[in-house]
């Protein structure tokens, strides 16, 4: 087994017939021959992991593989199973492996090959190389590559072709009508019994038809008996080379792409979506604690703030209400006096005379006689009353004599 | 649909128990934001009640102090004052001390004894002079004339009372 060069272009096409295993590789493919005892699916996965290649196209044929030429619509996977389960019960079934041709037109209107794969075992290699971390992201028919392989692509023209491993042979052959067969040899003497089927395979053809050799065995074959030279001898790793005719979403896929939405694809789905809301959680978290300290330290700063003001203000009051206590004691009455006693002189005529006068800081008394006019309602107590109550410095008190009805009165009123 | 494979499961539950762990400690433990605090807002009602005694009322208030200070009485300029004012035939009597807290009041009697009218100028001025003196309040004034027409012109009475504010200890410092 030689090992592949990291030079190979992923995927990596891989041919498996029979207890033939040959991986494509530069220089030369890596080649293997399964034990006839023990497990082969283990032995294949393990030549496969040491080919350092992460994604594997695998060129397919096993005797366990039913196949035969069928009318079939043209027409995605889907509308190929739906036609063809009634006639092949296995293809309702959703876990069967199955594989066709590329639908041909012929005279029985259109036809494939179509393989069906009884046993899941084909779904055990991709289970098992995923395993090991390698993805089998298809599996063909053989034949199906032989089809995409010039010059057998040439689909106006017969074709005839011989593929042959070391136990393992096949014959192919397109008619000028279109008509496609394929026949499989197994065992020892495969290739011998291919041959003769060959020669016969030949003989239905009136003209030349293209002969094309696919030789995967580890020794060349015997072709004197065959009355035609082939076109083309290619060898297992010019065969594979182009593989990538084939892509993964064709009919001839026996392990067509799983959907979109596998359980797998939906656990790490949910698995993102989760971890995602988590972190988001997280930073939502975070922010919203640093906005909670931000507002927190706001209002301690607002707070020492306020207090220093409060402190300062509270001095203030103290000091307002001890300077004030001062200046509240500095009284001093309304300076009226001196211009009491003199209003009360100019006010007082010849008739009325004042006996005393008393003036305190709030409140004033006069103490007089009227020498004319009591009793009278117009006279000169009234017109001194008069006189002497207006002013804005003092106040007469309500309720004043202005009708004098004895000689002395009295009258007091207020200092504002 | 197949089952999903070990490690997905793996990294579902992990991812889940991420998740509910935290989510539950945002509930568990939500950040504290205090929209209102009590403290804050007993400082700012604080605050308001009191904006009166602001730096300029305090500033107010010293100048009104530092004004009377300045006027304020001492034993020097009140002998000064009544050698000056008080005429002769005169007296005055020292009454003792105000009832005052933060002040030094003293308070003064002037009598003018078997005055009569011809004295009334005098009198006035007098009167004029105290109720214009500074630091000072006149609290009485008490006339009162003889009875009868031959004693209306000789006063029986006439009496001033004045409170004068010294200099002492009288409030914060300036």
């Amino acid at each position: 087994m030689s090992k592949i060069s990291e030079a190979v272009p992923d995927p990596l096409p891989i041919l498996w017939w029979n207890n033939t295993v040959i991986a494509a590789g530069s220089p030369e493919p890596a080649t293997m021959t399964l034990a006839q005892d023990g497990d082969s699916v283990l032995a294949f996965c393990a030549f496969v992991e040491g080919l350092s290649s992460k994604r594997v196209h695998l060129f397919y044929y096993s005797p366990d593989l039913e196949h035969l030429t069928t009318t079939c619509p043209k027409g995605s996977r889907q509308t190929i199973r739906k036609a063809l389960s009634p006639r092949f019960s296995a293809l309702a079934d959703p876990t069967t492996a199955w594989a066709a041709h590329r639908v041909r037109t012929n005279a029985a209107g259109t036809t494939t090959l179509l393989y069906i794969e009884p046993a899941a075992r084909l779904a055990r290699v991709r289970a098992a190389l995923d395993d090991r971390g390698i993805v089998l992201e298809a599996v063909f028919p053989l034949l199906a590559l032989l089809e995409e392989v010039p010059p057998a692509s040439q689909l106006d023209k017969p074709v005839i072709a011989f593929l042959h491993a070391d136990e393992a042979a096949a014959v192919y052959w397109r008619t000028p009508e279109g008509d496609r067969h394929a026949l499989f040899f197994d065992g020892p003497t495969a290739r011998e019994r291919a041959v003769r089927e060959l020669v016969t395979a030949f003989s239905i053809f009136r003209a030349a038809p293209i002969f094309t050799v696919v030789s995967a065995g580890s020794a060349p074959i015997d072709l004197e008996a065959i009355p035609q030279k082939p076109a083309k001898i290619f060898s297992a790793g010019e065969f594979l080379a182009h593989a990538g005719a084939l892509q993964a979403r064709e009919v001839s896929n026996f392990l067509p792409p799983e959907s979109l939405f596998t359980s797998d694809r939906l656990c790490h789905a949910a698995a993102l979506v989760l971890f995602f809301t988590a972190t988001a959680a997280i930073g939502t978290y975070i922010a919203a604690l640093h906005t909670a300290e931000a507002n927190l330290a706001f209002q301690r700063t607002e707070a020492a703030t306020l207090e220093s003001d409060a402190a300062r203000l509270r001095a203030n009051k103290a000091r307002l209400n001890a300077t004030e206590a001062v200046l509240d004691e500095a009284v001093v009455a309304t300076p009226v006096k001196l211009r009491f006693i003199e209003a009360l002189n100019r006010a007082r005529p010849a008739q009325i005379s004042i006996r005393s006068v008393v003036l305190n800081e709030a409140t004033w008394t006069i103490a007089g006689t009227a020498h004319e006019g009591v009793g009278l309602e117009k006279g000169p107590y009234q017109s001194f009353f008069a006189n002497f109550s207006k002013s804005d410095g003092w106040t007469i008190s309500p309720g004043s004599e202005a009708v004098l009805r004895n000689a002395d009165f009295t009258l007091n009123g207020t200092i504002p | 649909m197949n089952a999903p494979k070990k490690a997905s499961v793996v990294a579902l539950v992990f991812s889940g128990v991420f998740c509910a762990g935290a989510l539950g400690v945002r509930v568990a433990f939500p950040p504290l934001r205090v929209a209102g605090s009590p403290e804050l807002a007993g400082l700012r009602a604080e605050q308001v009640q009191l904006g009166v005694f602001s730096d300029g009322a305090v500033r107010a208030a010293d100048a009104k102090l530092a004004s009377l200070r300045r006027v304020l009485w001492t034993d020097a300029s009140f002998a000064s004052w009544r050698e000056t004012n008080i005429p002769a035939g005169w007296s005055v009597q020292n009454l003792g001390a105000a009832d005052l807290q933060h002040l030094h009041g003293r308070r003064y009697a002037f009598l003018r004894p078997d005055s009569t009218d011809r004295e009334w100028p005098e009198i006035a001025t007098l009167l004029g002079d105290l109720e214009r003196a500074p630091a000072a309040s006149v609290t009485s004034a008490a006339i009162a004339v003889q009875p009868g027409y031959a004693g209306s012109r000789h006063f029986s009475q006439c009496l001033f009372i004045a409170v004068f504010y010294f200099v002492g200890d009288d409030g914060p410092a300036p």
